[in-house]
């Protein structure tokens, strides 16, 4: 019995009996969601929609074992990272990220120094996301869930069948690794705002 | 409280899961704490632009290609069951019916010496004769 509290409770009871319009709503409400994630544990765009489609065909079969025993998305969240998991193990050669920027000088090209101005440039959100790339796979994940999916601490470790503690550490050391690749972006980019 | 201890609670305390008392103590800490307030700061920097990273979308045709999945394991499926299940029946009448089969091609072959010329080896009947 899918809980009373699930905002997709509809759609998946109407799934659960056939409803193949329901299935497919579904599909269109959490599919960039999933390919989010997929991409960012993967690197690979074209693998990542390959595992993503793969994750709504086992949601399709799966969905009359779901009792509601957690929200639908927390489940569904549950099959794409243990299928990213197991898609990066099977794998004969990871992708590696060896170095996040060659030069932080470049990501300034111009002059403007409002930070905020700096978070729109695209350089720097191809930074981030090769930053979050060079995290080990267990940080990534739980950091890609947290920041860019928005799930609570709670529903991470749901998904991952983790503890808050690790959920909490994992995220912590993931955000400070981050952190320590774009904090001299943010201090070149201070330096740039003073200069006469 | 102390520095280490700020920036070994800082996530949590951006996430607000720290409890009264513990996140007075850090604010606290970060009144006289030039070094911590700068790190909480940019802590939150690097958090916020993490969660303003692009939505990353699938392609237009994705949701025809799961049920292109969807369907092609249907039929793999259906297959499997009409070859197999109930697997306590046809599994040994196949085994049963491939046995026979092993022997009748292999007495066949063994039997007949226009299947062994056609072969281009001696019906091994044939050569053992003198």
């Amino acid at each position: 019995m899918v809980s009373a509290q699930d905002p997709d409770r509809d759609l998946v009871q109407r799934s659960q009996g056939g409803d193949r319009l329901a299935f497919n709503q579904l599909v269109l409400k959490y599919r960039n969601r999933v390919m989010g994630v997929a991409t960012r544990m993967l690197g690979d765009r074209v693998e990542a929609e390959d595992l993503a489609q793969d994750v709504f065909v086992k949601v399709y079969h799966g969905l009359q074992g779901f009792q509601g025993e957690a929200l639908f998305s927390t489940w569904l969240y549950r099959v794409t990272a243990n299928s990213c998991l197991n898609r990066r193990r099977r794998r004969k050669r990871e992708s590696q990220v060896t170095q996040v920027v060659d030069d932080p000088e470049r990501v300034f090209s111009d002059r403007a120094s409002n930070p905020h101005t700096l978070l729109e440039r695209k350089e720097l959100k191809v930074f981030l996301e090769k930053a979050i790339q060079a995290l080990p796979q267990e940080q990534r994940m739980v950091l890609i869930l947290r920041d860019i999916e928005g799930l609570s601490y709670e529903e991470i470790a749901d998904s991952l069948g983790l503890e808050l503690g690790t959920v909490r550490s994992r995220l912590h050391r993931a955000r400070l690794e981050v952190q320590a690749s774009v904090k001299e972006i943010f201090s070149l980019d201070a330096k740039r705002s003073v200069r006469p | 409280m102390n520095c280490q201890e700020v920036r070994e609670l800082s996530s949590d305390y951006l996430d607000h899961r720290l409890v009264p008392s513990e996140a007075s103590l850090l604010e606290d800490h970060l009144k006289v704490c030039s070094g911590c307030r700068e790190e909480i700061e940019t802590l939150r920097t690097t958090v916020s632009a993490i969660g303003s990273l692009d939505e990353i979308e699938t392609s237009p045709d994705f949701l025809s290609q799961v049920h292109r999945k969807i369907e092609r394991g249907g039929r793999v499926k259906r297959l499997w069951a009409w070859l197999f299940k109930p697997i306590k029946i046809k599994v040994p009448l196949e085994i049963t019916a491939l046995f026979l089969v092993s022997i009748t091609a292999f007495y066949l072959y063994y039997r007949s010496p226009e299947l062994s010329r056609e072969s281009g080896m001696p019906a091994p009947l044939e050569s053992l004769r003198v």
